[in-house]
């Protein structure tokens, strides 16, 4: 039974991490509509970007972090404007595309400039356990699910109560009647990228807190998907709260399945299982909307 | 726009008769001249054929049915694995493995393809990605199958006593191949199969209601371009004469779809020209990157860097691909030369 | 006799209900035209015979129930259709787009088409239905077109291969959904032509769509005014003028 919850407290804690990047995916999507291929990729140069200020000046980790923060920011505006705005009215493979020729370019540069090996970050966090009762779990890893925690409600605040935030759902609902009345839907494409990209910086720079940066961390970006799908593309809560089961279900797929089978390996490849079982079952995802076709 | 150049694919013959005889000429020539080249434009010229192969497979569902798949690596590495499978463990002969290899793949790709008609773009794509990573996972479980990260070793294939062992021998094998991939591509595009494909593509709907089972047409498409893969898959295999789990990573997967994209959907010769261009491009960059840094650390990066680039300029500045870019400088050329076709 | 028999035919999207027990039939050689205000359901209904939405109720093309059948087998019974807005295939040559009709009498699988000059392969079938695809343009007057890009033609000209693609496929009924909408005055006359030679000499029903009156009193055997779902008339050209629910609902202010 220590077993089972160790594995869940576990998962739910990782799983916060994919809940923020999942949030950052899912904005982009419900403004513009786009899949983005390079998520990852932004929240790996975002937890370089902050490591290296750390580094480099010796600031404080808060300070270093927001400023991070900033240059996520500057660089989304940047891809928004020079790359996505021409591909407003491009089909969605090749809008699809674009955004993995985008995460290539950020993994290349990442590479380069920090070499494929892993870094530690520095300690930020104690590492030192805390028992909590059952389970004894690092410090590092509870600070991270908090700020995790406050992260999102953060964004839930600017979405529900701000005016901004207002105007970035009624674009969600409907491109075409924001339009008319009078939103500046360009300013909103590029407000959801920034957005977008320093939410996957805080997923950044906690996932590099909890495991050192390497450009493996771009996988947060892929292994996202089953949890965007889980919970619709479209659903910023779905993504948040299907982003912490599929956390819990790869740790449980890496825990027991492997103790009862024998099968290595299977923890990071069950929630891709259920994603293709998700499809077959719903073609837009559990809380994903049903389209009407028209002739 | 001459409106007697578009409907070739319709006509009953293969285009004109000046391109029959152009694209006849051009195979021998490459025939004959690559008995004649080292091992260097050897490995280019086969590979070039064998992506070209597994890129007619991925264009006619990208191009042609407007379907997608991000897991066209995974699929050769199934074709790869089986045909050694069935060779070396089996006891198959060659020609007959490489049939079923392709089979084989086209089952496992139809099977991931069932899902797509009820899912639409960004859902299909996720679904296929996730076909990439279950299927690279189960390449690294199935030791009895692909040796694990070991990998497995497979011979060049002797045929009624003829060996194709020696690479330049092997080239004409995989040519074979690739001559006979594109007449039959050139044949589904112009007949019934093409036409249902299209129409499924840019109006699923209408296209049902003219008679079209849009599900078998889908089905059909999977079907068809996995086989290319898996016989492409199977022909690589050959010729590196190992199989490795690291050949059909997710990363392999988007270079084939950049080298449709690139290459220019729904036409072959984009399938053609995309390869070319996806193979010969890191051999440009490395001479680039050598002048620039002498260190072989940095080129790995450098290289795939210019090769996010590349893609991301085809996509915006030229998004027909090399294909519509060849086409305007024949007719360019053909203009200045006062041709008039 | 009857061709097509519909039979309290409903349909609900939502709250809105599109149609509510339409009952009417089609007899064979005839010019059947439904009319109605915008949003009357002529279109829904339409869609209902060609399988697009399942209703309720039944429809049956010549004895044969269809609702709930899957939508691509509507031609083998002889039902095709032409769409409101055009539905053509926009990056295929006229020729192309028309034999998309005629595809499901070919017989040609995968292997077929891979084998295509041999004689297991399917290239005298395509060749069979090039000519036929031909004769289809022939009679609407657009066989010097055959090659050109569909996207190139003007829009009286598409709709026109739209009806040849229907046509090709040898139909029993033909469904119109507006086939004039959009054109001239010159180009309406003739497609009204063509319709009454598809329906005289060719043997084809016809249930129409049509805003345009001239066109529709000018070759309709039997007219269907819907309105909100409804049917509130059925008769001659001349019936269904006088009738005064007609003129309230349809004509409006001018009754």
């Amino acid at each position: 039974m220590d077993y089972f919850l160790a594995l869940v407290v576990n998962g739910i804690i990782v799983g916060s991490i994919y809940s923020v990047v999942a949030l950052g995916l899912v904005l982009i999507y419900k403004a513009t509509e786009v899949v983005n291929f390079a998520q990852g990729e932004l929240l790996m140069i975002g937890a370089y970007i902050c490591l290296e200020i750390i580094v480099k000046t010796g600031m404080p980790f808060i300070p270093a972090f927001l400023m991070s923060m900033g240059f996520m920011a500057i660089l989304a505006l940047i891809i928004e404007r020079v790359v996505l705005r021409k591909m407003l009215e491009a089909p969605v493979m090749s809008v699809i595309m674009v955004t993995v020729g985008i995460g290539v370019i950020l993994r290349a540069v990442v590479i380069l400039v920090w070499k494929a090996i892993s870094i530690p970050f520095p300690e930020i966090f104690s590492r030192e356990g805390v028992s909590l009762g059952f389970i004894t779990i690092g410090q590092v890893y509870i600070w991270s699910f908090v700020l995790t925690l406050i992260f999102m409600g953060l964004f839930g605040a600017f979405f529900k109560y701000t005016r901004i935030g207002l105007v970035m759902r009624a674009t969600a609902s409907s491109r075409k009647a924001a339009e008319s009345m009078g939103v500046p839907l360009t300013k909103v494409f590029a407000l959801a990228w920034v957005i977008s990209a320093v939410v996957s910086c805080v997923g950044g720079v906690l996932a590099g807190n909890i495991a050192g940066l390497s450009p493996e961390l771009s996988f947060y970006g892929i292994k996202v998907f089953p949890a965007v799908i889980l919970g619709g593309l479209d659903s910023i809560v779905g993504a948040s709260i299907s982003g912490v089961i599929i956390g819990v279900l790869e740790n449980l797929g890496g825990g027991y399945i492997k103790d009862l089978t024998g099968i290595r390996g299977l923890g990071p490849v069950a929630p891709f299982f259920v994603l293709v079982g998700i499809l077959w079952i719903r073609p837009t995802g559990l809380f994903g909307k049903k389209e009407i076709e028209r002739v | 726009m001459d409106s007697n150049k578009r409907s070739n694919c319709s006509r009953p013959l293969l285009g004109t008769r000046h391109e029959c005889i152009g694209a006849i000429g051009l195979i021998v020539a490459v025939a004959v001249i690559s008995q004649f080249l080292d091992d260097y434009f050897l490995t280019l010229l086969t590979t070039i054929s064998i992506y070209a192969l597994a890129g007619m497979g991925l264009n006619l569902l990208m191009g042609n049915t407007g379907l997608i798949s991000i897991a066209h690596a995974g699929f050769m590495g199934v074709g790869a694995f089986s045909s050694a499978y069935l060779i070396h463990d089996v006891g198959l002969p060659v020609l007959l493995s490489i049939i079923l290899a392709g089979l084989i793949t086209s089952a496992v790709g139809m099977f991931f393809g069932l899902p797509s008609l009820r899912l639409k773009g960004v859902y299909l794509a996720m679904a296929s990605f996730a076909a990439q990573i279950i299927l690279y996972w189960a390449f690294e479980v199935s030791r009895w199958f692909t040796g694990g990260q070991d990998g497995r070793f497979v011979d060049r294939p002797t045929i009624l006593g003829v060996s194709f062992f020696e690479s330049n021998h092997y080239y004409l094998f995989v040519l074979a191949f690739t001559v006979i991939g594109a007449i039959v591509n050139f044949n589904i595009l112009r007949s019934k199969l093409g036409r249902a494909f299209s129409a499924v593509r840019d109006r699923a709907i209408a296209a049902e209601l003219m008679g079209i089972n849009v599900f078998r047409t889908k089905m059909a498409a999977f079907g068809l371009s996995t086989f290319y893969a898996g016989v492409a898959g199977a022909l690589f295999g050959f010729y590196l004469e190992f199989v490795a789990i690291q050949a059909f990573t997710l990363f392999i997967s988007i270079q084939f779809l950049a080298m449709v994209i690139i290459g220019g959907l729904g036409k072959v010769s984009g399938s053609i020209l995309g390869a070319a261009f996806i193979v010969i491009l890191p051999e440009v960059m490395d001479s680039i990157a050598l002048m620039i840094t002498p260190n072989a650390g940095e080129m790995a990066p450098i290289r795939m860097g210019v090769f996010g680039l590349i893609v991301v300029v085809f996509l915006i500045y030229e998004p027909h691909g090399l294909a519509r870019s060849w086409r305007r400088f024949v007719d360019w050329g053909l203009a200045r030369m006062g041709v008039n076709r | 006799m009857t061709l097509l028999d519909v039979n309290n035919v409903s349909l609900a999207f939502g709250g809105v209900q599109a149609l509510s027990d339409v009952t009417f039939t089609v007899e064979e050689g005839e010019i059947f035209s439904i009319i109605g205000p915008n949003g009357a359901g002529k279109t829904t209904l339409l869609n209902c015979i060609s399988g697009v939405y399942p209703p309720t109720g039944t429809i049956r093309m010549e004895g044969v129930e269809i609702v709930g059948m899957k939508p691509h087998k509507r031609p083998k019974l002889g039902i095709t259709r032409t769409f409101q807005n055009i539905a053509l295939f926009p990056t295929e040559s006229v020729i192309d787009n028309v034999l998309v009709g005629s595809d499901y009498m070919l017989r040609s699988g995968v292997l077929r088409t891979c084998l295509y000059w041999t004689p297991l392969g399917c290239s005298a079938g395509e060749a069979r239905a090039r000519e036929a695809a031909l004769e289809a343009l022939g009679i609407l007057g657009l066989e010097e077109f055959a090659d050109a890009p569909v996207a190139d033609l003007p829009y009286g000209s598409q709709k026109r291969v739209e009806l040849a693609r229907a046509m090709v496929a040898k139909p029993k009924l033909l469904l119109l959904d507006e086939p004039t909408a959009g054109m001239t005055t010159t180009e309406k006359q003739e497609l009204t032509e063509q319709v009454k030679v598809l329906n005289a000499d060719h043997g084809v029903s016809v249930v129409m769509i049509e805003h345009d009156m001239g066109v529709v009193m000018k070759i309709s055997h039997r007219i269907m005014v819907l309105d909100f779902g409804k049917k509130i008339a059925e008769g001659s050209p001349a019936e269904v003028t006088d009738n005064p629910k007609v003129r309230k609902a349809y004509l409006g202010e001018e009754a």
